[in-house]
């Protein structure tokens, strides 16, 4: 699927068109994370306004991470780790309102992964960094 | 001693739950079926109810992909269905379990109908009747088109 470039680069306006596949592990271009000690394995650019839905684009850059079919990521729904309609409208609402009380971005851990949703419509796919299975 | 005489009357009161008829009607609560149908996946999939009972979450994927595809045929199948089982597994099968609409059967990937099932439905078809939605009348729609 291609990115409509004519959705708005979130802030810095120089966002070229961005690869949505998986070889793409760090690209200087993307995201800014505001912690530096940790890259992601896997990302994707979201766009609220396309059909595909975000729950469905969370999964995929999980199964991207995970080098899978989407259909293979089977371990959990996502919907019992997180309520990705909520997230939406927490990040994705349409209508402009004061920006201070609305979340940059939204992270969860879902199975071995820790996934952040950035408001500029990233999703990043993390190792989890506690995932060992000792309690 | 006394107070605590009243106490128990109250919650032997609140105790005494209405029998099953009478709460059949209102066991989910329309905040609950709203939610249920505000999603149009979640409509599709509840249309999906109506002819079959059973459906494997496979079936389903494609069921609910083909009655979407109204667009023009600009994305591959295989890419159409891979969206909607990765939608229908992760948020709306589980909403729907959630809300005992649906039962699903993790090991066999097959879902059916759950308690408040029939509720849904009922309120579906209603909304269905009442407007004349397209998505209850989609063959019929497409019957039309062509003649026209």
């Amino acid at each position: 699927m291609r990115r409509g470039s004519d959705e708005d680069p979130p802030d810095d306006s120089d966002v070229p068109d961005v690869p949505n596949d998986s070889d793409v592990p760090n690209d200087p271009d993307v995201p800014n994370d505001s912690d530096p000690t940790r890259s992601p394995v896997a990302q994707r650019h979201y766009d609220p306004t396309a059909s595909v839905e975000l729950t469905t684009a969370i999964v995929f850059t999980v199964a991207d991470a995970m080098g899978v079919d989407p259909r293979a990521v089977s371990t959990q729904p996502l919907y019992e780790c997180v309520d990705a309609e909520a997230v939406e409208t927490a990040l994705f609402t349409v209508e402009p309102v004061s920006s201070r009380c609305e979340p940059d971005a939204i992270e969860f851990g879902y199975t071995a992964f820790r996934i952040r949703v950035q408001r500029d419509g990233w999703i990043l796919v993390f190792e989890s960094a506690d995932d060992s299975p000792s309690e | 001693m006394t107070g605590d005489q009243g106490d128990s009357e109250v919650t032997a009161a609140a105790r005494e739950l209405p029998d099953q008829a009478a709460l059949s009607p209102a066991v989910i609560e329309l905040d609950h079926i709203y939610e249920v149908l505000s999603h149009p996946r979640r409509r599709y999939l509840c249309y999906a109810l109506l002819e079959d009972a059973v459906w494997s979450l496979h079936d389903l994927a494609e069921a609910v992909a083909a009655w979407e595809h109204t667009d023009g045929p600009e994305t591959p199948t295989d890419q159409r269905h891979r969206e909607v089982y990765v939608s229908l597994y992760h948020a709306h099968v589980p909403k729907l379990v959630e809300e005992d609409v649906l039962l699903f059967d993790e090991s066999a990937e097959t879902v059916a109908p759950g308690e408040n099932a029939t509720q849904v439905l009922l309120a579906l078809r209603g909304i269905s009747t009442g407007l004349d939605l397209h998505e209850g009348s989609r063959s019929s729609n497409e019957t039309d088109a062509t003649r026209e």
